[in-house]
């Protein structure tokens, strides 16, 4: 069930009921509730990969239960391994198994050896990227005994399922999120509003920003040697907003949803786009992954304490695997390894941590040097983007070497006029209003997260994102991150 | 919780009525269409009626049949939707015979599932036919892209509509134009006419449906398969195409009351009896309507 669809738009407010009026004083029916609820949510897509989700939950679940029972070290690795093998076992196979193969007969081709392809035409399982990491962040915290496994499986299925993040994140931590199912939730008004201005902040940015965004950024990307240096410039960038209002809507519209039935989720998202250097992006983006990478990799492997080489391995390691997690393709290990190509020089000059503040604490607008940070931060953001984006390396080089074609070619500014004509004055005018809400709150948790006093002023507001997403809204798209 | 609920109510109350009058407004515009009026024409009583797709929506002239008929098909039109209007014929009406178009889409496509679903809104709003309450095939505004919307509804209140579309009185609607790239044309067709097993056997379901009914209300039915540009003949699959002549053969042979034409590949339909490569123009309708109802003057069975 994609949340920019009436299916949801029926499916939340009757969830909402049910939790509320009839299960409110049963917190054992409520966490039941959330458990149908969820597993209806995903069987939506398709019912048939429920059975998977149904049996990481179990694994899962046993092995919490048989590691609270021993405290032999043998044992209790040995529990910790199955949990993983069985987990990364099953996203191997759906998710990496033709990607293997397919390199594989590459490799020995290459070398004069032909050997029959046996790609198996997987389905990618929605969402199995985020619940596997869900689930293997308890396993792996109750081996570390930071927390107690629990004895209730409702209450491990539904912190498993939890409808609102599990097919796109924030990825939870078990320390986090697996206490609250066991509290009495109390309806909370302001939680309640706060959480849908946050859903609709989301949708927003989702349809009339990304969805937007889309069309012009796969325009260029898939005609991308038919079209000039700016006009692809203008596809990258285009690309880069598409992905942030996307993924960023769906946190949104994910945590909102999660406030409204009493659940405080993770931050995901402050503002990426802001960042004076690269580390400081790295903190802001998806940071339910990234903190996922540093907390479970890269601080088991040594993170930055060592020695130089140490370093430079654990920052390739950790930047590599994590583009891997975004999908079976070269394209998007090159875009992990651009990343700690960026990151590493501010590590090993100790300034990784220079900007740990937001940009312009105090003042409305940024320094000039804020300003060039930024720039220079949103520029190699971009290119690493190319390749997130491309169908293949190849595409991405070609992309790339292309940029800087044309450029003093009145044709091309021509051409890409033409594009943002078709996009739309009004679309560039929200566009423009969308980047100023962001900017001014940027302190805050969310873009709208505080209004002004004035109530009718709010409600204005409220109506007007209402209408922009009424008017820009067409046929539903997926969101980017359910392919991974 | 009740003040939360209570702000809810009255800040949703302004989105309904807005929706509710804008709904309206783009149903208003909407009409009068081609759905809306062969509606209306099912008042009126009838000897036979013609369904089927686009194939004989232009193929099929009802006005040129020597029998009071009315043309009851339409664009994508799949085979479930025909049975509805079947039903709802037999509802009021005593037929003598039923023209049913049979062609490829026919035996392979659903509308609903097709890349054409959209369509289904228009039988849920301006036809007594009912297909299905998804909301999104039931209210105009959540279909297309409310920027068209928008224009759609402006120009109605503006009284700038647009001109009615030319189908004929008795509901065909053939096309005088002719086609000078069937090749592309046959590419997209064929393969949008490709098929998925489950909806052969549902379509095959929905077809002994129809020939039960055709015994029980006592009539005939005359299934034509429309001719086809060679273009669009080479794409089409031969495993489809004997399975689905094999069966309707087969119909044919068992069934006293059931009769086939078959001009899938009659060569006596040119190039310019097309539109593109699986419809006939309007030169290609006359004389495939003319096929059509020598057939029925000449067989004993019509002729009283």
């Amino acid at each position: 069930m994609l949340f920019n669809s009436i299916d949801f738009a029926v499916f939340l407010p009757l969830v909402f009921f049910l939790y509320w009026f009839v299960f409110q004083k049963h917190l054992k029916a409520q966490n039941a509730l959330i458990v149908i609820a969820s597993y209806t949510f995903y069987g939506w897509w398709d019912w048939r990969f429920l059975s998977l989700i149904l049996f990481s939950s179990i694994v899962d679940y046993t092995v919490g239960l048989q590691l609270q029972k021993t405290d032999i070290p043998k044992k209790r690795k040995f529990l910790l391994w199955v949990s993983i093998v069985i987990n990364i076992g099953f996203l191997g196979f759906f998710k990496y198994f033709d990607f293997f193969v397919d390199n594989f007969v590459n490799a020995f081709s290459f070398f004069g050896y032909q050997i029959p392809s046996t790609s198996l035409n997987i389905i990618l399982p929605v969402g199995i990227s985020f619940y596997t990491f869900q689930t293997l962040s308890y396993t792996i915290d109750v081996y570390k005994k930071e927390l107690k496994p629990t004895k209730d499986f409702v209450v491990f299925s539904a912190f498993v399922s939890f409808f609102p993040q599990l097919v796109a994140g924030p990825i939870e931590r078990a320390t986090n999120l697996l206490p609250q199912f066991y509290k009495q939730r109390q309806f909370n008004y302001k939680n309640a509003v706060l959480g849908l201005r946050q859903i609709l902040w989301g949708l927003f940015k989702k349809i009339v920003i990304a969805d937007n965004c889309s069309v012009i950024a796969n325009e260029i990307f898939n005609n991308s040697t038919s079209f000039g240096g700016t006009s692809l410039v203008l596809g990258a960038v285009m690309f880069a907003f598409q992905i942030y209002g996307d993924f960023s809507g769906y946190s949104d519209i994910a945590i909102g949803t999660s406030r409204l039935f009493g659940f405080n989720l993770m931050k995901n998202f402050a503002f990426p786009y802001f960042s004076r250097d690269v580390a400081e992006f790295w903190r802001r983006w998806h940071i339910s992954l990234s903190t996922w990478f540093r907390d479970y990799l890269y601080i088991p492997l040594g993170g930055s304490k060592g020695g130089v080489l140490m370093k430079v391995r654990n920052t390739f390691i950790i930047f590599i695997i994590s583009g891997f997690w975004h999908g079976a393709n070269w394209t998007f290990i090159v875009w992990g390894f651009l990343n700690a190509l960026y990151f590493l020089p501010l590590l090993l000059r100790n300034k990784n941590r220079v900007h740990t503040g937001d940009i312009a604490e105090n003042s409305l607008l940024p320094t000039f040097k804020e300003l060039r940070g930024m720039m220079l931060t949103f520029s190699l953001t971009i290119l690493a983007w190319i390749f997130f984006r491309a169908e293949n390396i190849s595409h991405a080089i070609q992309y790339i070497s292309d940029l800087f074609t044309g450029l003093i070619d009145y044709t091309n500014y021509l051409e890409t006029y033409n594009l943002l004509r078709d996009f739309g004055p009004a679309l560039i005018v929200v566009f423009i209003i969308f980047i100023l809400v962001e900017w001014s709150g940027r302190h805050t948790e969310f873009a709208i997260n505080r209004l002004t006093n004035n109530r009718f002023l709010n409600i204005f507001f409220y109506y007007l994102i209402l209408f922009l997403i009424f008017i820009y809204s067409g046929k539903p798209q997926e969101f980017i991150y359910f392919q991974f | 919780m009740k003040f939360f609920l209570n702000k809810i109510v009255f800040f949703l109350i302004p989105i309904f009525v807005f929706l509710g009058s804008y709904e309206i407004l783009l149903r208003s515009a909407n009409m009068p269409n081609i759905y809306s009026f062969k509606d209306k024409l099912l008042d009126e009583e009838y000897e036979a009626i013609v369904l089927g797709n686009s194939h004989a929506l232009r193929g099929v002239l009802a006005e040129d049949l020597s029998y009071s008929a009315i043309n009851l098909a339409n664009v994508s039109q799949s085979i479930n939707i025909d049975l509805l209007w079947l039903k709802a014929t037999l509802k009021t009406q005593k037929l003598k015979f039923v023209i049913l178009n049979f062609s490829v889409p026919t035996y392979t496509t659903n509308l609903v599932k097709s890349s054409e679903h959209w369509r289904s809104k228009n039988y849920n709003l301006y036809t007594r036919l009912h297909l299905n309450y998804n909301p999104k095939y039931n209210f105009e505004f959540l279909n297309n892209l409310q920027l068209k919307n928008i224009k759609r509804a402006g120009n109605y209140v503006l009284g700038n509509n647009k001109s009615k579309d030319n189908y004929l009185e008795k509901g065909s609607y053939p096309l005088d134009v002719y086609s000078n790239d069937f090749e592309e044309h046959a590419l997209k067709a064929s393969q949008r006419h490709l098929p998925k097993v489950e909806y052969i056997e549902q379509n095959e379901n929905v077809l002994m449906e129809i020939l039960t009914l055709s015994k029980t209300y006592n009539f005939d039915v005359v299934i034509v398969t429309p001719p086809a540009h060679a273009s669009y003949r080479r794409l089409i699959p031969h495993e489809i195409k004997s399975n689905m002549f094999s069966l309707l053969k087969n119909i044919e042979s068992k069934n006293n009351n059931v009769y086939w034409l078959n001009y899938f590949d009659n060569v006596s339909f040119d190039s310019k009896c097309f539109k593109d490569s699986d419809h006939l123009n309007f030169k290609g309708a006359k004389l495939f309507t003319n096929k059509i109802n020598n057939f029925l003057i000449n067989s004993n069975t019509f002729t009283n």
